[in-house]
Formats: structure tokens, C-alpha cells, sequence
């Protein structure tokens, strides 16, 4: 299956991004699986700092490790996209 | 002269496990942060207490110090790196020097003056306020906020080795703060001490000419014997019984003197002792006004 059919991986994906970042007052369905994390519209405020903890949580906790910032920008973009990164099906 | 115009005191002792400031803060500021750790939520909580009403001007200086400093963190970033093989996530990377604790507060409280992280050996609190008391009189500073930070770490063996307390020693955790200036107007009590470390031929000299009526405060380093003797050089002068509200940490001689100006009336001296070498520190609210105590959180 492909990861963006697959709420249970794209559940875990906001909630270790909510983890990473201490987003405490986000709850995992604010956050839209096709909205771009690191944008205005996402709404999460997320920085270059909190770009280092989600890479440090995809690969602690998915056993991902993406090399560069250009790998990083390439998957992490949306919820979407990155479970399907994850997980091609 | 240095004057005290407001204090914080944050001092608990944790049952077994770290306490929540994360909630504390919240209610306290109002704001919600993160990529803080206890340590500095600890130093935040104290320093906002004690400047909660006082407003202190922007150029105001923060020299901060502790015993033991982010120690959890330390802990944390060693277990990453040695145990389970792998980098430290970023934000405790970034928090563990000590002094990431003073960028905080000073964020916290808008202010754009010095800000500095001391750390001594045997005496932080007394060469902080040593450091201080001499910026102030060389008007290097007009105002300093100053505090002492220590965590309760929740391996008590472990942190009872580090600080080289016997094994009944109950620790406990404080950020203690108090905002000093060189102006009498306003001010809550006077600060001094003595700008070295004494011998016991000093020390004695200096306590058998103290006024009477004076309160004697001993850190826990006394023995039981020393402070009796110590005691005996002028029986006019009270002993200050602080410790059955507090466990122990390293900054605790800042809580003494903030908790003596919270309840007492009078002349307080703070002795601490390490090596055979003393240091001596006093407040003094006589004559200060009880409107200006409105400002001790």
C-alpha cells in the first residue's frame, strides 16, 4: 500500500512531528496531508531547527536517513508525499 | 553600596521524580515555549518571578550561575552518543551549554544588556554576587539581575557524587534571583559582602564585632560542631534556621537570603565554608520601607 493511503503511517508522521518540534498545542488532524510543512499555510511555524529534529525523528524513529538538505527538501514536503516516500507501496 | 530591588524564589523538593514546569511556566507567562528543558524552564520561572513586577530597564545585566548547570541535558546528549550510537537531536545539542540558559531568560524578559554565566568551584553564588557587587561600584553596571539555578536530578546517587554530599543528603532545586542596583530609592534591603575569602582567625574577628541582634546563616558544608562554635564567638547574634524548608542544592545561599527577606526583619550573614576558606555574605532590610516589599514575589 501506498504510504499516502496509509492513515496509520501518516498518523505516526504528525505525531512524530509534533514530538520533534513540541508543537504541544497542535493536535495530529491539524495538520493537512497535503499542505506544505514548512509553510505559511501549514500553519505549524516550523524553522530550519525544527527541520533538524524532524530529520533526526525520521531517522530514529522510520530508520530513514536522507543525506542532504536537497533529500530533505525532495521528500519532506507534505504529509502526502512523504509517507509515499516512505513508503513507495 | 548595593541595594536589592526584587527577588524570585523558586525552591522545591521533588518527590522522586522532576516537577512540571512546563505547565508552571504557561500559567506564569503566559506563553507557551519550547526547546527548552527543565533546567531553563527552571531559570526562567525564578527570574520572571523576581522581575514580574519591577520592570527592569532593557540594559540590565544577567550574570547566572549554578552548581551543576543542564546537567540532564549533558546526561541526555552522553546517553545519545555512547549508548545508543547516534547523534544528539539538534535542540539538546544546542542547550548543552549551560549559559543557553541566560539567552532564554534574557528573551524571556527583553533585555539587551551583559549577560553572563559564571561558574566556581567551591563558591558560585558568592564570586557571582563578588562579580556584581564590584560591576556595580565600578558602575560598570547600573543593574543586574542575578541568579543561582540548580536541577534535582533524578538519579540521586549519581547527583549526591557529583556534589560530594554524604548519602542522606536530600537534594532538592531552586532558581533564585534577585535584581541589584547601586540606588537606595526603591530598594527592598542592602547587599554586601566581603570582597574575599576569610581564614577562621577572620571570620571570628569579623562575627565577634558584629551588631547585636544580627542573624547567622550556616551552609550545609557546617558541621554541627562548627556552627556551635561559630556561634559561641557573640552570643548576642540569632542563628537563622532556614533548612527544614528546603533540600539541598549548590545555589542554595541565594534562597537564604531571599527567603530571610521574605520573612524576617533585620541584619541577615550568610557564611559558607569550603577548604578551610570562608566567605561571607549579608542583606540587611532595616529601614527599608514594607511598600517596597510589595515587590518580593
Amino acid at each position: 500500500m501506498k504510504g499516502s493511503l496509509d492513515d496509520a503511517l501518516k498518523l505516526r508522521l504528525k505525531e512524530m512531528i509534533i514530538e520533534e518540534c513540541e508543537k504541544d498545542e497542535v493536535a495530529p488532524e491539524d495538520i493537512n496531508d497535503d499542505v506544505q510543512l514548512f509553510s505559511d499555510a501549514s500553519g505549524l511555524e516550523l524553522d530550519s531547527l525544527d527541520a533538524l529534529q524532524v530529520l533526526m525523528g525520521l531517522q530514529i524513529q522510520f530508520g530513514i536517513r536522507l543525506p542532504d538538505s536537497k533529500a530533505f527538501r525532495r521528500h519532506v514536503t507534505t504529509i502526502n508525499e512523504l509517507a509515499d516516500f516512505i513508503q513507495p507501496g | 553600596m548595593i541595594y536589592i530591588h526584587a527577588i524570585g524564589i523558586h525552591n522545591t523538593i521533588p518527590d522522586n521524580q522532576p516537577t512540571d514546569l512546563k505547565s508552571e511556566l504557561k500559567a506564569l507567562s503566559g506563553k507557551l515555549y519550547r526547546r527548552i528543558d527543565h533546567f531553563i524552564q527552571l531559570a526562567i520561572i525564578g527570574a520572571h518571578k523576581a522581575v514580574a513586577e519591577s520592570e527592569p530597564a532593557s540594559q540590565t545585566a544577567l550574570y547566572m550561575t549554578s552548581g551543576q548547570g543542564d546537567m540532564m541535558v549533558f546526561d541526555r546528549v552522553r546517553r545519545q552518543r555512547y549508548f545508543e550510537k547516534r547523534l544528539s537531536k539538534p535542540v539538546d545539542f544546542v542547550n548543552l551549554s549551560s549559559n543557553t540558559a541566560g539567552f532564554y531568560v534574557v528573551s524571556h524578559l527583553g533585555l539587551n544588556g551583559k549577560n553572563l554565566f559564571l561558574q566556581d568551584h567551591h563558591f558560585p553564588v558568592q564570586m557571582t554576587m563578588l562579580l556584581a557587587q564590584n560591576d556595580i561600584n565600578l558602575r560598570r553596571e547600573k543593574a543586574i539581575l542575578v541568579g543561582g539555578v540548580d536541577e534535582w536530578i533524578p538519579k540521586p546517587e549519581l547527583a549526591r557524587k557529583l556534589l560530594g554530599v554524604d548519602e542522606t543528603t536530600v537534594l532538592g532545586e531552586g532558581s533564585n534571583w534577585m535584581l541589584i542596583d547601586g540606588e537606595v530609592k526603591g530598594a527592598i534591603a542592602s547587599f554586601a559582602m566581603e570582597p574575599k575569602a576569610l581564614d577562621k582567625v577572620q571570620l571570628h574577628r569579623l562575627l565577634s564585632s558584629v551588631e547585636a541582634g544580627t542573624f547567622l546563616a550556616f551552609s550545609s558544608r557546617f558541621s554541627d560542631d562548627e556552627v556551635v562554635e561559630v556561634m559561641a564567638l557573640n552570643k548576642s547574634c540569632k542563628r537563622y534556621l532556614y533548612e527544614v524548608s528546603c533540600a539541598y542544592y549548590e545555589t542554595l545561599p541565594l534562597y537564604v537570603l531571599n527567603r530571610f527577606l521574605t520573612r524576617e526583619q533585620g541584619k541577615l550573614i550568610h557564611i559558607d565554608i569550603s577548604q578551610e576558606r570562608y566567605m561571607v555574605m549579608s542583606v540587611d532590610n532595616n529601614g527599608f520601607s514594607l511598600e517596597s516589599t510589595a515587590r518580593i514575589y
